[in-house]
């Protein structure tokens, strides 16, 4: 069990993660490793050191000042990720913050506050606080005190969960304070979740039933559509099925996003999935009429 | 150039110079501009030339009809000319007459004395240089686009409309209260007049000017024929009649409104005693300027040259003033253009008269009160003043009656038996019928309100400049009309009828509205521009005692604005959180999305609490309406000349970083605050600098200001504008002398962002973090951050700027306006009124940005300020923090009002009701954080962009710039670029 909760990024005035005008906080760290994920910098839950080669200025400082040898202007990621100890002190003399730190800690005192300097915004639009990641679910304490905070503060929370959580610990500490859950569904076959999430789903399913169950909370399922992986017709059709079996009426629809690519360079990692265009016109009409049965948000 | 070519090219100026004093000799046509017998006017003139370093020195004497050149100084010369250097002089060859004005602007060039004699001698020359054929005799106007739909074709604009079934605020019978439903092509009319508007070339009208000079050559100005003083209310008041009973009696086909401010069909009026002669040099050139070209005939530029203008010389404010105060360092100031402008050079006007008293009570009613007052009178001055009154008002009655007069001529000269001929006979007949009855007497239906409203209005400019004289609060003054109308009808038929007929009125108002432009000179669009008259109407907000006022006129004026899409009337929302609906603030947002830039959005409770905190009475703070582009004015009660001064702060930056010399010119125009390199040892010491020159320069416009203001009473009293108001009659005092129950003055502050930025840089820098020293930076910024400054640059880039909500930005703002705010507090006006603060800047960022160098803040030489109290573009990707700083600022301390301005583009995914959802939510919420006033503009900088190659196809497009609006393809370049350079918010 990790003992630091990090979290790699908050994105104010977010428009596309839950209804309004909200906060978007992405925690790092995720029990499951899709190939395609779009936040590889957010997928271990500890502290790393990304490199953008793209806003370096060749200046060498970062040589001068690293005492462990770990950064190598002739290495293709340029930092030696198992020498580096993560001092921080390349970061210190780097002109052109092009060597930062992924992942920062934060007291959820902090996070409320940051929350709360747009409190008007959400009122007048009816926004509020989505936490993503990562997922956020992987740190249910803090997230749980963090809700706590955030339900007296009477702020409208949306939570974008993969599902893969322990339902009791979840139905206790989270549930009663969250307005919305958007809930990722990926792939049915177990096999094929295996293969391309490196987890098993049947957790994720059950977690999945038992909350539509309930039925005391809103739950939008959200498929991400990637090529030759979920966005296949089986795959789509096996969905289809599922929902319906559910009786859910409305879905959402995550089109490919392929600038994730230059995203695992920065933080030394290859790409595991090489996939480099948009969803196209064609796929985007099959995947319309595989869905027609369905309220589609946003597609 | 080297010596020698420099040294010819003086001789070629001086051989010009002869050859304009052979001219004079023999052509007889020419002789006239300095010697007429027909006016007997005789041009007496001694000209100096010269260079700063006095290497230069020429002089020119006209006498008698005869000119002559000469080498040396003269004595006391009437102007003299100064030049830079013997280069600056040499280049004057490749300019234009007009264009070589343009070096006052950068300084290269500079006058002491009367400036109207060098407009008179730009003209002069112009007429040697380049005598351009011209072929328009007038007065007809012409067309300067083809007669077209300007809403067709793939690039105009495309409405979308949501509707709203059912009754909010104060709406009593509109079933859909946003109008959805109608277009333009639901009224012809108003649609014909749009299209002939937008192609029509504005032509010149020298019709007012030739009847007010007209009327003083044949009475007298300073005295009498006699040799008596003349009072000059007495004076003013019946040059005004004489223009209003002589003026052309116009009605425009198939208009509804009878009346116009011009002779034109599209007139640009001259006020000769104000800023009329700066047109002067460019009489021969105007039709074919670039930006912005207007017509005037040979005939009309003869009357302006040898009529007119010669008689204002000494007479206009700007000279007089001169004269009076010994030409004062605070006027010099002025004329240097890049510390303050005066507006009181061009035009007091920006106030909004008491139309609601004319409508409801009739000018006789006024005419008979200052009769029982001039009865009572304890003074020769305070009888005179009334008398004044009934005079100006008899002008407006007779005008109104010679309207009568015409409506039925043109029926008469009708066919009866023509069905189209005989409907507009019925409609002249009705018009008569109206214009016999108001503005004299009270209003009972729709039109006749409409009509009193616009015959005062057309009288007003008669005697008032057109420069923001505005319409006022006119859902409020309709509203009972349109009820009355409504409440005749029996059938859900005729109630159809009664709001298409409410529209077409209150479009006819809105088309006689943009019958006139302002005069703008060639060098002003340059600088500045863009501007039309400003004559604004404001809708919403609250009635005087705090009801919500959002009534059935609100949204029908909305609509009407929203399907003619005007720059004028320049539209003003008030919305008062929590008292006026939300679904009126998202129609306002929705109306921005159709129009482009408009209509500025005002927090209704700041302005009415920072209005009461400047001693305004509740009920009267709540029944102000904008006056200009934004500026708060009680309507019929406050004379608060909103515009009298904008003042650069960024000026006395740039004075305190080089020790009050101005680099600009490379004059000491400020305080000696010290080195900067060596004498501030904290940063509060450079702090204090700053606030020295502000100090310094903040006082200078006040003293010129005042001295303008006793400057007016002179030369241009204002008995007519008087008799619209509550106060003057009371007190037996014009307008101008204090008689307004509320007699503040406005200022506006500009570029606050700019010296916000360039202090936190220095603060951070040079003070906290010590990267940088003052010599590396004045280094910088003398070479405009080029030629190896690129990392003081970058330094400069990461410190958090306004806007960012970090790093203090928002409490040095405010200090800076409680400053501000302290130092114009401390002075009264002369009319012993306050001078109230706000934070707008016209087109003035843009003017003055182009006399700046470069900045601390990274800001490049030349470039555009920051416009109104807005973020510099490039400080914050996301809205929120820039919505949060500038709504923080106190809204107390800026009661003349502060425009934020905010390029917004709806996400091309998002649904219009999405779009609607988010602008509304972005709005409403500045609002509650207690912001004073949103500007839109709702438009990406690729349509901008293409607006600059294909104008043609945008003459429609309207942007916000900062206070007014105007159409883009009118604008100057840079100012183009400042709107395209903002930052574009996107909606995701």
């Amino acid at each position: 069990m990790i003992n630091k909760t990090l979290i790699v990024d908050i994105k104010r005035n977010a428009l596309d993660d839950g209804p309004g005008i909200r906060t978007l906080i992405f925690f790092k760290g995720c029990p499951l490793s899709c190939v395609w994920c779009q936040n590889p910098e957010a997928k271990s839950p500890f502290q790393e050191i990304s490199f953008d080669r793209n806003d370096c200025t060749q200046c060498k400082k970062c040589l001068e000042v690293c005492n462990q040898h770990a950064i190598k202007y002739s290495y293709e990621y340029r930092i030696d990720r198992s020498l580096c100890n993560l001092c921080g002190e390349c970061i210190e003399v780097c002109p052109n913050n092009a060597i930062k730190f992924v992942g920062k800690q934060y007291q959820t005192d902090e996070l409320v506050e940051i929350v709360l300097k747009d409190k008007i915004f959400y009122k007048n639009s009816g926004g509020g606080v989505t936490l993503s990641g990562g997922e956020p679910l992987y740190h249910i304490d803090y997230i749980h005190k963090l809700l706590k905070k955030l339900s007296e503060n009477k702020i409208h929370v949306c939570i974008e969960t993969c599902g893969y959580y322990n339902q009791d610990q979840f139905n206790n500490l989270i549930l009663p304070y969250v307005d919305l859950i958007y809930f990722d569904l990926k792939i049915l076959n177990p096999k094929l979740h295996i293969q391309y999430c490196k987890a098993k789903n049947d957790r994720i399913l059950s977690n999945f039933e038992a909350l539509i169950k309930k039925g005391d909370i809103e739950v939008l399922p959200r498929i991400p559509l990637i090529p030759n992986i979920t966005a296949t017709n089986e795959n789509l059709i096996d969905l289809v099925d599922y929902l319906k079996s559910l009786d859910i009426k409305k879905i959402g629809l995550l089109p490919y996003n392929p600038l994730w690519h230059s995203k695992p360079e920065k933080i030394g990692l290859k790409p595991l999935y090489n996939h480099l265009e948009w969803l196209n016109k064609e796929d985007k009409k099959r995947i319309k009429l595989i869905f027609s049965e369905f309220e589609l948000k946003d597609f | 150039m080297n010596e020698l070519e420099l040294d010819a090219k003086i001789e070629d100026f001086k051989n010009q110079l002869n050859l304009l004093a052979m001219i004079f000799d023999t052509r007889r046509k020419m002789r006239r501009e300095i010697y007429n017998e027909k006016t007997g006017f005789i041009f007496n003139a001694k000209y100096q030339f010269t260079t700063k370093d006095d290497n230069v020195n020429i002089y020119v004497i006209f006498k008698d009809g005869k000119m002559t050149v000469h080498d040396g100084k003269i004595e006391d010369p009437n102007i003299t000319i100064y030049y830079n250097d013997k280069e600056t002089l040499a280049k004057l060859y490749d300019k234009s007459a007009d264009e070589s004005l343009d070096y006052l602007l950068t300084n290269e060039m500079g006058y002491i004395g009367n400036m109207s004699y060098l407009t008179k001698f730009s003209y002069l020359i112009s007429l040697v240089m380049g005598a351009k054929i011209k072929d328009y005799k007038g007065p007809e106007n012409r067309l300067l686009y083809p007669l077209e739909d300007i809403d067709e074709g793939k690039k105009s604009r495309k409405l979308k409309n949501e509707s709203l079934n059912r009754k909010i605020d104060n709406v009593e019978f509109l079933e859909d209260t946003y109008l959805a439903n109608y277009s333009l092509d639901d009224f012809p009319r108003l649609k014909y007049l749009k299209n002939r508007r937008f192609a029509l070339k504005p032509a010149i009208c020298v019709e007012r000017a030739k009847l007010v000079t007209e009327y003083h050559r044949e009475n007298g100005f300073e005295v009498d024929n006699k040799g008596n003083p003349i009072d000059p209310e007495l004076r003013q008041a019946r040059a005004v009649h004489h223009i209003m009973i002589n003026k052309q009696l116009i009605i425009h086909d198939k208009h509804l409104i009878a009346g116009s401010t011009t002779s034109k069909e599209v007139g640009i009026p001259i006020y000769p005693e104000l800023i009329g002669t700066a047109i002067w040099p460019e009489l021969k050139t105007i039709c074919d300027r670039e930006l912005n070209p207007n017509d005037i005939s040979d005939k009309d530029t003869d009357i302006l040259s040898l009529e007119v203008f010669p008689y204002w010389m000494e007479r206009n404010v700007r000279e007089y003033n001169r004269s009076k105060y010994n030409n004062p360092v605070s006027q010099q100031l002025e004329e240097g253009w890049v510390f303050y402008f005066m507006m009181k050079n061009n035009a007091i006007s920006h106030t909004v008269p008491g139309f609601p008293m004319v409508i409801n009570e009739g000018l006789e009613s006024v005419k008979n009160k200052a009769i029982e007052m001039e009865k009572k009178a304890d003074s020769i001055e305070k009888q005179n003043f009334y008398k004044a009154i009934q005079i100006a008002i008899d002008g407006v009655l007779t005008y109104s009656k010679h309207l009568s007069e015409e409506a039925l001529r043109i029926a008469d000269a009708l066919d009866q038996d023509d069905p189209e001929q005989s409907k507009r006979i019925e409609e002249l007949k009705e018009i008569s019928r109206i214009c016999a009855k108001v503005p004299a007497r009270p209003a009972e239906t729709l039109q006749e309100a409409i009509q009193s409203i616009w015959t005062s209005f057309v009288c007003l400019h008669c005697e008032n400049a057109n420069s923001a004289l505005s319409i006022g609060r006119l859902d409020q003054m309709l509203q009972p009309f349109f009820l009355k109308e409504i409440n005749t009808i029996t059938s859900e038929e005729q109630k159809e009828k009664v709001i298409r007929k409410a529209i077409e009125l209150v479009g006819s108002l809105f088309l006689r509205i943009n019958d006139h432009d302002p005069l703008i000179p060639n060098v002003g669009w340059k600088l500045f521009g863009g501007s039309s008259s400003d004559d604004t109407v404001t809708v919403g907000g609250v009635d005087r005692d705090g009801n919500n006022a959002v009534n059935d006129m609100t949204f029908i004026i909305l609509k009407t604005n929203e399907m003619l899409a005007f720059q004028d009337p320049n539209m003003n929302a008030r919305y008062y959180p929590g008292i006026n609906s939300r679904e009126y603030l998202r129609r306002l947002c929705e109306v921005n999305i159709n129009m482009g830039a408009s209509p500025s959005i005002h927090n209704d409770k700041t302005m009415i609490e920072a209005l009461v905190h400047e001693g305004f009475s509740i009920e009267d703070a709540r029944d102000w309406a904008a006056t200009g582009c934004v500026e708060p004015t009680i309507v019929g009660r406050h004379y608060g000349h909103t515009n009298c001064m904008l003042l650069n702060l960024v000026a006395p930056l740039e004075m305190a970083l080089n020790n009050g010399v101005m680099p600009l010119t490379g004059d000491k125009v400020g305080i000696e605050t010290g080195d900067v390199r060596t004498a501030f040892p904290t940063y509060e010491d450079f702090l204090n600098a700053y606030k020295t020159q502000v100090k310094y320069l903040a006082e200078k416009s006040i003293e010129i200001n005042n001295y303008l203001g006793f400057t007016h009473q002179y030369i241009h009293p204002t008995p007519l504008l008087s008799g619209f108001y509550d106060g003057p009659l009371e007190k037996g005092k014009d307008l101008v002398n204090g008689g307004a129950i509320y007699n503040t003055s406005g200022v506006a502050l500009v570029a606050l962002t700019d010296v916000v930025d360039s202090l936190l840089v220095i603060r951070d820098l040079i003070y906290k973090k010590k990267e940088l020293d003052f010599a590396t930076l004045m280094d910088a910024i003398e070479n405009n951050f080029e030629n190896g400054s690129a990392p003081v640059l970058k330094k400069i880039e990461q410190v958090p700027k306004f806007g960012s909500g970090e790093n203090g930005a928002v409490e040095l703002a405010q200090e800076l306006i409680d400053f501000c705010y302290d130092i114009y507090h401390s002075i009264e006006n002369y009319r012993g009124g306050k001078y109230l603060v706000g934070y707008w800047s016209i087109s003035y960022h843009a003017g003055f940005g182009m006399l700046t160098g470069a900045l601390p803040s990274g800001r490049k030489k030349g470039k555009s300020l920051t416009p109104g109290l807005t973020p510099a573009p490039g400080t914050t990707d996301i809205l929120l923090p820039s919505i949060e700083s500038v709504a923080s600022l106190d809204y107390l301390k800026m009661a003349n009002n502060a425009s934020y301005n905010v390029k917004l583009v709806p996400h091309p995914g998002d649904s219009h009701e999405e779009t609607l959802d988010l602008f509304t939510s972005y709005v409403q919420s500045f609002f509650d954080l207690n912001g004073m006033q949103w500007q839109f503009n709702v438009m990406t900088s690729d349509t901008l962009r293409d607006a600059m190659e294909n104008p043609i196809d945008y003459r429609w497009l309207l942007v916000r710039v900062s206070g007014y609006n105007a159409y883009f393809i009118k604008l100057n370049k840079n100012m183009q670029l400042e709107l395209i350079e903002r930052h574009e918010y996107k909606s995701r």
